[in-house]
């Protein structure tokens, strides 16, 4: 065996060697689960029932509400879809600019770093069931932002009298200023991660060459960010997809259905109607495979340097 | 010119850290409200007494310690084999080539989209055929498994921005790759794992779905389960919640402070040796 | 090749760590302890003095774990079910099969007949609402999800016992606003269009709407109201036809489902932001006199009481009739909302219905009633030991069985008709100005048609 190709075995025995952890505990936890409810999502079965009462059932259980089968869950299943695209919109369009600007504006600032950094993670810190009740009395009908904007003229008539969350226009919106607000810790971690990787001296070259603020982000710190980009736009994008505690604790999807989302409804599918567990789960295997594409196409789009 | 861009900037983060805070500020004034003014007045801070014996009470039947204890276990071993796992996989798929990378890579980021809700009943099936339920072991493998296609993926990323030049060096010293990855890249990785630190160590902390399907015995419960069962009222006493809740990620915030500048430095650190 | 092993003895040790320390004290335990799975924190006294009293008299030791919300623990369950790893007594939402995972729950009619002074002992509505209906299997046997095993039960079985009891239909009202605007807090409405006058007039007065409940739940409005006064105005034969597809919603007889909500609507009498309200907070809204009446049941008053409303402060009476209604006088008798389920597959089924048998017997439901603060599900002999609210709040309900309470696989249609569904939205847009009730209606009558001839 010639010497080239002893150090390429070499190199795929260790890969391997390294990747052992992990492949062994996604074979340990996560491909049963994947593969069981992959398979659930071909049959027919009510929650509460047990495995031996599964009958197979086909595509049905796709037909039901991705064609029309189940002519109200199709329309729900649709509209559900709809508002999930809105949500996944706004938080790539607000919550990468948001956290990036922030970023940069803390990687300025000489003192007080440590402080606005610890008071940024504060909505990530607090994420639980308490705060989306916080957010509830904050939008109530009584509720903070109704009083803050009686207070101030011009601005009374935007109060809303059945809440922020209570009307059917500014609901979904309202919801999603909570997602973002939310939302943006995560980012904004990695963002500030990978500002510090940025190579000094090259803003220093920018200085040289009388290069202005927004040249250098244009040309500097934008690109050499996107891999941070990459990951940004699919967590927020995946978050977005998949997002339920929030509507579930705050709106239920409502009212008349305003803030209904996809997890809600599959959700409601297996373990409060408990209508059928195969639809539920063929319904989170149709949203993981519209992430899945819309994942791929956008790191294509934003395709790493170093991948090309 | 300058000072004015200075003070601009602070009040810019100002800004945002009063939109941060503000929902904190109201957590804290609902707990020390009435309980029925809570879900009655929705003004900032209770208007007549403050109601500081909450706390008091909270604590007494909370039992912090027992708890905190757990939480701590789960987070710890979910934070460390988060690390060790995947930082070995983002060096493998960062610097090595082998058969099946670009399969195996897309297959444990698209794990990232796997619909959670509908996985936890096969979850649960799994680990009770495996003698996981009521283990906090039954918490620590799916937390570490779910994150493993954000952690791999930054690993990776990280990983590469390290110039490949110093890979190649050694390789021609003769340095075994496993001696490459522990000597050269893993202490350069500490901003990775610091940033892949906070951000599972968050999710596990307050992690409430997967912990209340998992477990079953009251000793091996975490913090958040056990602040939902403080509320024993025939209404919903969302006082208690929340001065639980705030009991709860206090030890999260001291921490954050106090590791905060060892964060930063190690940051900066990483950012020079590149 | 050393190294590599190396490695692994790490990892496998720091594995081993973590179990040990998730398994601490599995051998403690060597006699027979039964687990019970419960979901609400505020009975858990209840479950638990009830148990302590057991462990006393038997020596068998009964375990409550409490999962907590209602959908976390629906969830676990589900998820116990299919792993097979149920545990010997677990509560459920009290209806005819519900939770009787194919038969993993144990069956009760040979044990009740067996037993008949404990069969007795019960209400009769609280047991007729878990046996198995003929109307029960027809639902099931409409439902393509159904499972084989509940679509060959048979009429009379029943797959749990039911530990309480309660009912809806009650409106309770501002005794204050009401004395003010010169309303009766002596005698309650004659019919529904007294009461919406009573409503309007107090709203003219003092600007304060007449109406609150929680839009937000889930089929409340439909389960809690309008079944029932449907019932009432038009009688059980009509009634019938209505739940079952057979007549339209916008129809004169059932209109008011919709204009019952557009009336009060759009003369203001419906408190802003009630769409979205959840069930604590229309209490809630009620208690700080933000609407002069509230939708609700038998257990709101206890919650009402927490809230800080004093007994004189309140009154209270069933949902009044329409003119002209077919059963005016309709009694509510109570049924059970929580029911316990014995596992077949449990370490010992005998001891487990030992324990379900105590509980409700005398002693247990009033060791339960008074640690739970929740109506007992048998009429207990010797009321002294009894908690006075409680004691008067048993007194004030009919024991009798009768049409209502012996089908309610009929009115539970509201749960399981998508149509119903489709109306939880009507609802809310009715009560946000969005649509008419006609509009409604229509939607309702659409839907129902489409699901009809699926």
């Amino acid at each position: 065996m010639s010497q080239r190709s002893k150090i390429k075995k070499q190199e795929i025995v260790t890969a391997y060697f390294l990747l052992t952890p992990a492949l062994t505990l996604f074979l340990v936890v996560g491909l049963f689960s994947i593969v069981f409810s992959i398979g659930l999502s071909f049959f027919r079965l009510s929650s509460g029932s047990l495995l031996s009462s599964a009958i197979f059932a086909g595509i049905d259980n796709f037909r039901d509400f991705l064609f029309g089968r189940d002519q109200l869950l199709t329309r729900n299943f649709w509209r559900a879809l709809g508002h999930n695209i809105w949500i996944s919109g706004s938080m790539i369009c607000f919550v990468i600019p948001l956290s990036l600007s922030l970023a940069m504006l803390l990687q300025r600032i000489g003192r007080g770093v440590a402080i606005f950094r610890t008071v940024f993670l504060i909505p990530m810190v607090t994420a639980s069931v308490s705060i989306y009740y916080v957010w509830t009395g904050i939008y109530n009908a009584r509720g903070s932002l109704n009083q803050f904007l009686a207070n101030i003229p011009f601005l009374d008539n935007l109060i809303q009298a059945n809440g922020w969350l209570g009307e059917l226009n500014t609901a979904l919106p309202s919801m999603i200023v909570m997602i973002i607000w939310s939302a943006i810790p995560g980012t904004l971690i990695l963002y500030f991660a990978g500002l510090q990787t940025i190579d000094k001296n090259l803003y220093e070259a920018a200085d040289i060459d009388g290069g202005s603020d927004f040249q250098k982000l244009l040309h500097i710190t934008w690109p050499m960010l996107t891999p941070i980009t990459v990951i940004a736009v699919v967590i927020n994008l995946n978050a977005a997809l998949q997002i339920f505690e929030q509507i579930w604790v705050m709106t239920k999807g409502g009212p008349a259905g305003s803030t209904m989302v996809l997890n809600v409804l599959i959700y409601q599918e297996a373990f409060v109607t408990g209508a059928g567990l195969g639809r539920a789960n063929a319904m989170g295997w149709s949203v993981f495979l519209l992430t899945f594409i819309m994942s791929l196409i956008s790191m294509r789009l934003l395709r790493d340097p170093a991948d090309r | 010119m300058n000072r004015v861009k200075t003070i601009l900037n602070y009040g810019l983060l100002a800004l945002w850290a009063l939109l941060c805070l503000y929902p904190l500020f109201w957590m804290i004034g609902a707990s020390v409200k009435e309980p029925m003014d809570v879900m009655g007045t929705y003004a900032l801070f209770p208007s007549g007494t403050w109601h500081w014996e909450t706390y008091v009470e909270v604590w007494k039947n909370l039992g912090f310690f027992k708890y905190f204890i757990n939480s701590v276990n789960v987070s710890f071993w979910t934070i460390l084999l988060i690390n060790i796992f995947y930082a070995l996989a983002g060096f493998a798929f960062a610097k090595l080539r082998f058969p099946g990378k670009n399969i195996v890579f897309f297959g444990f980021i698209g794990m990232m989209f796997v619909p959670v809700i509908t996985v936890l009943v096969p979850l649960y099936l799994i680990e009770y055929y495996l003698g996981f339920l009521d283990t906090h072991l039954g918490l620590i493998f799916p937390m570490v498994n779910g994150a493993a296609p954000l952690a791999i993926f930054l690993f990776r990323n990280y990983f590469r921005t390290i110039p490949h030049s110093l890979f190649e060096s050694a390789r021609i010293e003769g340095a075994s790759i496993l001696r490459i990855l522990g000597q050269v890249y893993m202490p350069l990785a500490l901003p990775a794992m610091a940033t892949i630190t906070i951000l599972n160590f968050l999710g596990s902390w307050n992690s409430l779905v997967l912990p209340m399907v998992i477990l079953s015995t009251r000793k091996l419960f975490t913090l958040p389960i056990a602040v939902t069962l403080l509320d024993t009222g025939v209404f919903r006493q969302w006082n208690v919640l929340m001065a639980g809740s705030l009991i709860s990620v206090v030890p999260v915030i001291v921490g954050f402070t106090a590791l905060q500048k060892y964060y930063i430095r190690g940051l900066v650190a990483g950012a020079v040796k590149a | 090749m050393k190294k590599y092993l190396l490695f692994f003895v790490v990892l496998m040790c720091l594995a081993s760590v973590i179990y040990a320390g998730g398994q601490e004290d599995a051998a403690a335990q060597e006699d027979v302890t039964l687990t019970l799975w419960h979901w609400k924190v505020a009975f858990d006294p209840g479950f638990k003095a009830v148990a302590d009293a057991f462990e006393e008299k038997t020596g068998i030791r009964v375990v409550t774990e409490i999962t907590t919300p209602d959908e976390a623990y629906k969830q676990k369950l589900v998820a116990a079910g299919i792993a097979g790893n149920l545990p010997d007594l677990y509560a459920y939402w009290a209806d005819a099969g519900n939770g009787s995972f194919d038969g993993v729950a144990m069956e009760w009619a040979g044990t009740l007949d067996a037993d008949p002074a404990w069969r007795d002992s019960f209400f009769p509505a609280a047991i007729s609402a878990v046996t198995i209906s003929d109307a029960k299997i027809e639902s099931w046997l409409d439902d393509e999800n159904s499972s084989k095993w509940l679509t060959t039960r048979e009429a009379g079985q029943v797959y749990g016992i039911p530990i309480d009891v309660g009912a809806f239909y009650t409106i309770y009202g501002n005794a204050e606003l009401m004395k003010n605007a010169g309303i009766s807090t002596d005698n309650p409405p004659a019919t529904m269009e007294v009461w919406i006058e009573d409503m309007k007039k107090i709203q003219s007065l003092t600007e304060t709407p007449g109406f609150v409940f929680s839009g937000q739940a889930f089929s409340l409005y439909e389960n809690w109201f309008a079944n029932f006064v449907d019932y009432m105005k038009n009688g059980p034969e009509e009634y019938t036809r209505f739940m079952t597809r057979e007549s339209k919603m916008s129809d004169p007889e059932h209109m008011h489902v919709a204009q019952f909500l557009e009336d009060l609507a759009v003369s203001g009498n419906i408190l802003a932001g009630s769409a979205t309200l959840g069930i604590d907070e229309a209490d809630q809204a009620f208690v700080n006199g933000q609407a002069s009446y509230l939708l609700g049941g038998t257990f709101t008053f206890a919650s009402l009481q927490a809230m800080g409303m004093s007994i004189d402060q309140i009154v209270s009476f069933r949902i009044p009739a329409y003119e002209g209604s077919k059963v005016p006088d309709a009694t509510v008798s109570p049924f059970p909302l929580v029911m316990l389920n014995v596992n077949t597959n449990g370490k010992s089924v005998d001891k487990a219905i030992e324990f379900v048998k105590f509980m409700t017997s005398d002693e247990g439901m009033t060791l339960y009633a008074n640690n739970a603060f929740d109506i007992p599900a048998i009429s207990i002999k010797d009321t002294s030991k009894l908690n006075s609210v409680i004691k008067s709040m048993l007194s004030s309900l009919s024991t009798d069985s009768n049409w209502w309470s012996e089908n309610s696989a009929i009115s539970s249609k509201v749960f399981s008709n998508a149509e119903w569904q489709v109306f939880h939205e009507g609802k809310q847009r009715i009560v946000l100005g969005e649509s008419t009730a006609e509009e409604v209606a229509a939607s309702f009558d659409k839907a129902a048609e489409i699901e009809k001839n699926k």
